[in-house]
């Protein structure tokens, strides 16, 4: 009943996807030190995606699993995608249709003027 | 065989298998809405850091980096542990499965006490959220240059708090993972709890690793 139906993974794999994590996680830190304009994000966030990758493929069994999960939990990133995509596009065109420029509600509210603390205050 | 299989196996499902397979399809339905409360906090993130991106490299500069990559190491080498867990319970060894699923529990305590420590820096510094944020001039806290950084504290404390919440469920849900594989109550042909809570785990190690990158490394 239970043969071949729950597959056990090599120990070697766990390990391997392991160490791979872990330089992933260095190498993200590294990167972070340079400056490469825009592509900064975009860096961070395709380490942060195989990164995350090999969590589901392997951690989290999807490989090996039946592929119904894989493809439910892809449709959850589609959907968040489409979320902040969609919210993206709304939120930095709006100049181009309206005379109001996206930006922060209230500018000028008290909170806004910082007021700084020092040790003598208190 | 019979007698240990009744003790789980439910009636309206064909045979264990399929009672197993249905379970972790419930279990990924879960983790699917999940990821979509995160992805509101993400989508805020998004929203606040196109329109104010100077202002989140500024306040970005008040979190420790080897504090949170400390912390994702620390998740990382949780959720070997807990796939290990697993495994062995996979292989009928409820003691090291055992000792698994504690390193699970005290790395997530790790994770929790270095977060506590942050926490506690922010609230000296006065780096708080919304209209509590109060920046205190004193030499163990960074000055922010620029307006409006209570935003980006007021996300960084609702994704980092939200995802603390999760550590502490799984924290629980481990402590009852060692209750009941200390009873006995999994072995290779039943463990569905195990793999169910490990799954959970797994998605509070992957938040993770998309919130460090996106809090701390800006730039």
């Amino acid at each position: 009943m239970t043969e071949n139906k729950h597959h056990i993974i090599p120990l070697r794999v766990y390990i391997i996807v392991f160490v791979i994590l872990l330089s992933m996680t260095a190498l993200t830190v590294i990167t972070a030190q340079y400056d490469f304009g825009s592509f900064n994000i975009i860096l961070a966030l395709m380490i942060a995606s195989f990164k995350s990758s090999l969590v589901l493929l392997f951690f989290m069994h999807l490989y090996y699993d039946n592929k119904i999960n894989l493809i439910f939990i892809l449709g959850s990133v589609l959907f968040l995608a489409i979320f902040i995509g969609i919210t993206m596009i709304d939120t930095n065109q709006r100049t181009t249709l309206y005379e109001i420029r996206g930006k922060l509600v209230d500018e000028q509210a008290p909170i806004y003027d910082n007021p700084i603390t020092t040790d003598s205050d208190h | 065989m019979s007698n240990e299989k009744t003790q789980y196996f439910q009636h309206h499902f064909v045979d264990p298998q399929q009672q197993h397979e249905a379970s972790k399809f419930g279990m990924w339905a879960f983790l699917v809405t999940e990821v979509l409360t995160f992805a509101g906090f993400f989508c805020a993130y998004a929203i606040f850091r196109v329109w104010s991106p100077e202002m989140f490299i500024n306040a970005h500069r008040a979190l420790d980096v080897v504090m949170g990559g400390t912390n994702t190491v620390v998740l990382i080498t949780s959720s070997l542990t807990m796939a290990l867990a697993i495994r062995y319970i996979q292989m009928n060894n409820n003691k090291a499965a055992i000792i698994n699923l504690l390193l699970t529990l005290i790395f997530a305590g790790t994770f929790l006490v270095i977060k506590y420590f942050e926490y506690e820096h922010k609230f000296h510094c006065g780096h708080l959220p919304g209209a509590f944020y109060s920046p205190h001039i004193s030499p163990d806290c960074i000055s922010i240059e620029g307006n409006n950084p209570h935003i980006f504290f007021s996300i960084y404390f609702m994704m980092t708090g939200l995802h603390g919440i999760h550590v502490i469920a799984g924290m629980v849900l481990i402590t009852w993972l060692i209750i009941r594989t200390t009873k006995g109550h999994f072995s290779p042909a039943y463990y569905t709890p195990v793999e169910l809570v490990g799954l959970f785990w797994h998605l509070v190690d992957l938040i993770w690793i998309f919130l460090f990158p996106l809090l701390y490394l800006i730039g």
